[in-house]
């Protein structure tokens, strides 16, 4: 970041000692040593050799890289392809710095859209480097603004403009905060009220997310580096350990003129903001200010404690919403419950509907119990009137019967019983059987009666 | 069963919240509540739902009764 004042100083006095890289380039070109015509004594180098030198010289210089120039725009043309070429001239009489003109070129993909006159005092900003095919030295502008603008202002505008031709204003790289943040990171100076703000801001509301302070200065020269430095640490430190648990980065600053917050429009602070993947929320100055590392950063609030108010719940609407959560619970099982008690109900009435009539069924089989129990003494009543009967005519058949009218049964010598005349012969003993006794006879003669019968 | 196995089983049973965030406790208990309004649970499973939410709201409320500002500094934490 260069301030129109800065030229170079003590720091940068010599740049052909000062380019680091270059070092072994300043002091013999290894690289282009031993030239066309060597003697032992003398090099002799080729003119594109020194004019390559020279640009590589240029090019490495961190001064030259980076350049804010007025002047006067003379010898304006536009080539074929539509770049733009002129001289930036100090014109303006009695200037300490008059006298001087640098060749500028501006290439069609910086110059499109932008108004150049020929006699126009401008402020342009680029890099000086040499066109070494030509050993033209040019100053390769990236910007022009009219020169009535700020040098901030300019500044501004062209990194606006460049880092929103890099995507880093995208909306669509926005990303949302975590509802419940674990742990903030908060770059901001240690000292400062912004500090003790969000602090106390994130107590009052939501004790439970850790805060990690990323110390850095956010005014004054090193700001923007040491800013850039702080959220690169955090980034670094989450990346390395998963307990760290970095859920969203805070970058603020308090309120301060626009030269206070200059840090927060500085390149490498938003492309650190561009390049964290924690979330960032930038809270830089009040409402009304807005710097590049707000346009970078995924959320914007308007003050350091209203980024703290708005990446953190509230305590007490958590409390309620966990009691309405406990309360819908509950409700939701009485309600599980009132349905189940219903189909519970609706299934008993169904099974009762179901079962068969028990008390129908038990007089049921009472009656047909004593109906066959009717039916069995009957039965019994028939068979024992039936063996009765039976026994009576037994006792008609009876033999003894017969003995007891006052008969005899005749038996032979073998017992046999002598039922016709014509077994028996004269003379033959027989047993005479009484009711009473047994009689022995002899048979004496025989008649037959065959006639009778 | 020894003495240990059974106070492990007791101790299974209660479900154990420790070392969940805040957002996951809260979240679950979010879910349980759906689940459990949604109907289409077994009454065990619905019993289930209800005694989970009940024990994730009290995490939840313990959690934010415990909570306490932690706060480092990246420079005392010489990282």
């Amino acid at each position: 970041m260069a301030a129109s004042s800065q030229l170079p100083g003590a720091d940068d006095a010599e740049p052909f000692a000062s380019s680091g890289a270059f070092e072994a380039i300043a002091e013999p070109p290894a690289a282009y040593a031993g030239g066309i015509a060597s003697s032992t004594n003398v090099a002799v180098y080729g003119a594109g050799q020194i004019s390559r030198y020279l640009s590589e010289l240029l090019d490495t210089d961190p001064f030259l890289s980076d350049l804010w120039v007025a002047g006067e725009v003379t010898n304006l043309s536009r080539s074929q392809a539509g770049h733009l070429f002129f001289t930036l001239s100090d014109t303006s009489a009695g200037s300490k710095l008059a006298g001087g003109a640098l060749r500028c070129a501006f290439f069609k993909q910086y110059s499109a859209g932008v108004a150049v006159e020929q006699g126009e005092s401008v402020l342009v900003h680029g890099r000086v480097s040499l066109y070494a095919e030509r050993g033209d030295l040019q100053l390769y502008v990236d910007a022009l603004q009219p020169e009535g603008t700020g040098v901030l202002e300019a500044e501004y505008r062209r990194l606006f403009e460049r880092l929103k031709g890099d995507g880093l204003f995208d909306p669509g790289r926005k990303r949302p905060l975590p509802r419940y943040p674990r742990t903030v990171g908060v770059v901001t100076s240690a000292a400062g009220a912004v500090w003790h703000d969000i602090q106390s801001v994130m107590a009052r509301r939501w004790p439970m997310t850790g805060l990690l302070l990323a110390p850095a200065a956010v005014q004054g020269n090193s700001a923007a580096a040491s800013i850039t430095g702080a959220i690169e640490e955090l980034t670094a430190l989450a990346s390395r350990f998963d307990d760290v648990n970095l859920d969203v980065i805070i970058v603020a600053r308090g309120g301060g003129s626009a030269d206070d917050l200059w840090a927060f429009n500085d390149e490498r602070v938003a492309r650190a903001i561009f390049a964290s993947e924690t979330p960032v929320v930038s809270a830089v100055g009040h409402e009304t200010d807005t710097t590049l590392a707000d346009y970078v950063a995924d959320v914007r609030a308007p003050t350091p404690s209203a980024a703290a108010e708005l990446i953190v719940p509230d305590e007490r609407e958590e409390r309620a919403r966990i009691s309405a959560l406990l309360a819908a619970n509950g409700y939701a099982l009485s309600g599980r419950a009132e349905q189940a008690r219903g189909q519970l109900a609706d299934l008993s009435e169904r099974i009762a509907r179901q079962s068969p009539d028990l008390a129908g069924e038990r007089v049921r089989v009472e009656r047909s119990l004593s109906q066959a129990h009717a039916f069995a003494v009957q039965r019994l009543a028939r068979e024992r009137a039936l063996v009765v009967s039976a026994g009576g005519r037994l006792e008609a058949l009876s033999p003894l019967a017969t003995l007891a009218r006052g008969y005899a049964i005749v038996q032979d010598a073998g017992g046999g019983v002598v039922e016709r005349v014509k077994a028996l012969l004269a003379g033959q003993q027989v047993r005479l059987q009484f009711q009473d006794g047994t009689a022995t006879a002899e048979i004496t003669g025989r008649g037959d009666s065959e006639g009778e019968r | 069963m020894t003495k240990a196995k059974k106070l492990k089983q007791a101790k299974k049973r209660q479900p154990d919240y420790d070392g969940l965030g805040y957002e996951v406790i809260v979240e679950r208990l979010e879910s349980a509540v759906e689940r459990l309004e949604d109907g289409g649970l077994t009454m065990d499973e619905a019993i289930a739902a209800y005694e989970e939410g009940v024990a994730l709201a009290a995490q939840a409320q313990r959690l934010l009764d415990a909570a306490e500002q932690r706060i480092r500094s990246l420079r005392e934490a010489g990282e």
